[in-house]
């Protein structure tokens, strides 16, 4: 009788331990965004107005048959700063970068560019995130790495980093 | 009779943009804000939320079926963008866990009466 009461408190506080665990532990998580949905998946034709020539262009108009990158960007995102050298060392490895200007002032987008260098092939404008939901992207700065039969091989959200260049040299 | 032409078309458009408006609220508040805590679209202010809005809307307005809809989202960010996932296979336990734990908790408490009494 003493086994089966003390056995049930046992069972009771091992149960509010689990449970207290749980909550806590969730209070300290971090939104984790899960960016595998388009990975495998074709990368869409996206067609907007360019930055420079204010012409409409498809990724297919810009790239055919190589790997590529799509990057998100905005001249008002911080991040996006702490990334550009590394799109630009990218851009010296003979890799082809089509930047997405999401819903910026293009003045402001083409400012941004002179200032820190152009390491984009086109730059196509998404006014509206239009394009990005298109892409699956939660924000800025992202970047698609894209092979030559235009499937997306890896997404990165945030601001990239030398592992993902790796990515791209090591992708034939 | 041009005044009531004028009348008659305008009353439809209104009436149609009323219509447009309540779909996309009712589709917005069936989606989760991905980037929010425990938010729905229809309620977010962030940007993700806005740009889904402005899309959803003009989806509807290029005639595109609820489904549609839903369908092009869930290809692009997974199930998670559904706020009450359907009643399908993979959903199951969790539209049925409720009804099972409240099961369990009655068979509990008759099983305890009877030996109370």
């Amino acid at each position: 009788m003493y086994l089966k009461k003390g056995f049930k408190i046992l069972s009771l506080i091992l149960a509010s331990i689990i449970i207290f665990y749980f909550f806590y532990y969730s209070l300290f998580q971090e939104k984790k965004l899960n960016p595998k949905v388009m990975i495998g998946s074709q990368m869409p034709n996206l067609q907007s107005k360019t930055l420079y020539k204010n012409k409409v262009l498809s990724l297919s108009n810009i790239v055919s048959n190589e790997k590529f990158v799509v990057n998100i960007f905005a001249s008002w995102c911080v991040p996006c700063k702490i990334e550009h050298p590394i799109l630009i060392q990218l851009k010296n490895s003979k890799i082809k970068i089509i930047g997405i200007n999401y819903k910026d002032n293009q003045k402001n987008a083409k400012a941004f560019i002179e200032k820190y260098q152009n390491p984009f092939e086109k730059v196509l404008i998404d006014s509206d995130g239009a394009l990005s939901i298109q892409l699956g992207a939660f924000g800025v700065p992202e970047t698609f790495l894209v092979d030559k039969n235009f499937t997306i091989i890896a997404k990165h959200i945030g601001p990239i980093d030398n592992n993902f260049v790796k990515k791209v040299i090591n992708l034939k | 009779m041009k005044f009531f032409l004028v009348f008659i078309i305008s009353w439809f458009s209104i009436a149609y943009a009323n219509e447009a408006q309540d779909r996309t609220n009712s589709i917005t508040k069936n989606l989760r804000c991905l980037v929010c805590e425990g938010q729905s679209v229809y309620e977010s202010n962030s940007d993700f939320a806005k740009d889904i809005k402005t899309f959803v809307s003009k989806k509807i307005k290029e005639k595109n079926t609820d489904e549609d809809i839903y369908e092009f989202l869930i290809s692009k960010y997974g199930e998670e963008i559904i706020l009450n996932p359907d009643f399908s296979n993979k959903f199951i336990f969790l539209w049925i866990a409720p009804i099972l734990f409240f099961l369990i908790g009655i068979f509990f408490i008759f099983r305890r009466s009877n030996e109370i009494r």
